[in-house]
């Protein structure tokens, strides 16, 4: 087939050519010795989106902002038992969620590396404010058990996903 | 597992990034990614069980392509990942953004159509010749299952070597000269018009020539096929545009570096440049102008002593200190800025890859050889061509569906005594 309009060859299944809109002309091919290479035909399949974020992240980088605030402006007992509680929670979230995959295992390290530097900070905040600081230290020691328990059981892999993360 | 190390790159569970990585990985946003295509026709419909087995045969041998990109504290990487099944068959529209989140996938696809094998990539994993150097090595493979014996691996990857720390490593940072001092590069005058684009939406207009027939035509001008391909994409430029030229018109071109330094890299090793031609506002500019004022420019502009000054003040600029200790979501902001300008400093981008190689097994089971750029927020046309075999396939993408470019690139061609074969993604 050819295009008349625009003097070049189309693919033999071609009805119209693609750069002009005209109707091809079944004329003999000027360029011998050239087979068509179909695309598939688009129109039926589904659009598919960008494959979304797991959720386990965005939960805990949610509730680690929240539990900020109301540690830093809450009354005592939002500052000693609520905050370190709602970060506990979304901690236990993001380490199942990480989990779900074995490949995932390391990144199950890193929150667990995270989550004990956010209940460092908050127990700062529960020290400088006087409130009961127990929870807070328990959510840092189970934070930092967690963490030790993979560094011990994987060392190879945690040392080299921590060199990864910190690289600079 | 452990991290990049130089003895045994087989094993390593991440790479950093290269200097054009970094690019490309903080220009991510949250439904693209800098993605662009190579894809070869066979000469028989694809088996997709034993492309699949191809692949998973190769992840071994070249594990730089098998990642994908995570962020650090300090900078991106790219992660290890023994996910291995991404060939598919092909159902959408071509080069859409390979997703970096959400799955524990490689930075890459391979779809197949048909006779077609197609990768897509992201363009952080690596460039334009290393993509191909991959498809080749992966259909060597393909074949070397259906029982052909290869005899010469020159020009693909062999599943019985093993990586070198050449092939996964930093190559601009190897091929770079720390005493160049650093350069502060002030934004040419460019003739650039924003076009309005469709997300997730590809047209691709191929057009097969005989490889002898451009080069007579550039040669009729007295210029390089690259250059002669700029011509006419710059003179398209001129009689499609709505106003006088004022500006101006700047083609972006990659030059591959392993061609001018001693590489092996199966990453990043690509430089860009870009050649001028200033309209001054003038309708009635000839076809032979622009080609008289290209003429040597490529030449001049892939100078290795250029190049190297070039490469050695990028890897400069990274390795400031103060910039380094910087946390990566603020060098993100700033990288983002960085390839929005780098993409507002052209009219629009060319590359030609050149001559495909395989090995001789292989070779004569590609019909042809095709490479799309892939589009940008910001540049949604793009020209690239590749040629194999004695046929020449320029591909024009364009996210719209504004076909005036691409109408104007091919009648021209046509016009110039070539003999021009035209297909689409979309056709009727
Ligand atoms: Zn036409």
């Amino acid at each position: 087939m050819r295009c008349n309009e625009c003097n070049v060859d189309l693919g033999e299944s071609y009805h119209i050519c693609p750069l002009c809109g005209a109707k091809a002309a079944d004329e003999p091919a000027h360029l011998a010795g050239v087979e068509e290479a179909p695309y598939p035909d688009v129109t039926k399949s589904v659009e598919q989106l960008w494959d979304p974020d797991r959720p386990g992240k965005a939960v805990f980088r949610v509730t680690a902002v929240l539990a900020a605030a109301l540690a830093v402006f809450g009354g005592p007992f939002t500052c000693g038992f609520l905050a370190p509680a709602l970060l506990l929670i979304s901690a236990l979230y993001y380490f199942f969620s990480a989990l779900r995959e074995p490949g995932r295992l390391l990144h199950a390290g890193l929150s667990s590396l995270l989550t004990l530097l956010l209940s460092a900070a908050l127990l700062i905040v529960v020290l400088v404010r006087h409130v009961a600081a127990w929870p807070t230290l328990l959510l840092c020691v189970f934070a930092g058990a967690f963490f030790a328990v993979l560094c011990v059981e994987y060392p190879e892999r945690m040392r080299a996903q921590l060199a990864a993360v910190l690289h600079h | 597992m452990k991290n990049f190390d130089a003895s045994s790159c087989k094993n390593c569970a991440w790479l950093p990034l290269d200097n054009a990585g970094h690019l490309y990985a903080g220009a991510h946003l949250k439904n693209w990614s800098r993605t662009f295509r190579v894809a070869a026709v066979l000469d028989e419909d694809v088996k997709p069980d034993l492309l699949q087995q191809a692949l998973d045969d190769l992840s071994q041998r070249a594990p730089s392509y098998f990642v994908r990109l995570r962020d650090g504290l300090f900078w991106s990487y790219l992660e290890r990942t023994d996910e291995h099944a991404v060939v598919k068959e092909e159902d959408n529209l071509p080069y859409r953004p390979i997703p970096l989140t959400g799955n524990m996938q490689p930075n890459f696809r391979v779809l197949y159509c048909k006779k077609r094998v197609a990768l897509e990539i992201f363009h952080a994993v690596c460039d334009g010749s290393a993509a191909f150097h991959f498809l080749v090595s992966l259909l060597t493979r393909y074949y070397e299952l259906q029982g052909v014996t290869i005899s010469d691996f020159t020009n693909a990857l062999s599943c019985a070597d093993t990586p070198t720390a050449e092939e996964c490593g930093d190559a601009y940072r190897k091929h770079s000269d720390a005493e160049v001092p650093l350069r502060n590069p002030k934004k040419p005058d460019t003739y650039f018009r924003p076009e309005p684009t469709i997300p997730r939406y590809a047209n691709v207009i191929h057009g097969v020539m005989r490889v002898e027939d451009v080069r007579r035509a550039a040669a009729n001008y007295e210029v390089t096929v690259t250059e002669y391909l700029a011509a006419v994409l710059m003179f398209c430029y001129l009689n499609t545009a709505d106003e006088p030229v004022t500006s101006p018109l700047r083609v972006s071109i990659p030059i591959d570096l392993r061609r001018h330094f001693d590489s092996q890299s199966t990453r990043n090793f690509a430089y860009m440049f870009d050649v001028s031609f200033d309209p001054k506002g003038r309708t009635d500019v000839e076809f032979t102008e622009i080609c008289a004022a290209l003429a040597g420019q490529v030449q001049e502009k892939s100078d290795p002593a250029i190049l190297r000054h070039e490469i050695s003040a990028n890897v400069k600029t990274q390795a400031n200190p103060l910039l380094r200790a910087v946390p990566y979501p603020i060098k993100k902001l700033v990288l983002r800025q960085n390839y929005k300008k780098s993409q507002l400093a052209f009219t629009t981008f060319l590359s030609n890859y050149g001559v495909l190689t395989a090995p001789p097994e292989v070779l004569p089971h590609i019909r042809r050889a095709e490479f799309v750029l892939g589009d940008t927020p910001y540049q949604p046309f793009n020209v690239a061509c590749v040629s194999v075999n004695d046929l020449l396939t320029l591909s024009v993408g364009a996210s719209h569906p504004d076909r005036t470019k691409q109408q104007f690139i091919f009648r021209f061609l046509a016009s110039e005594g070539i003999d021009v074969r035209v297909e689409s993604n979309f056709f009727e």
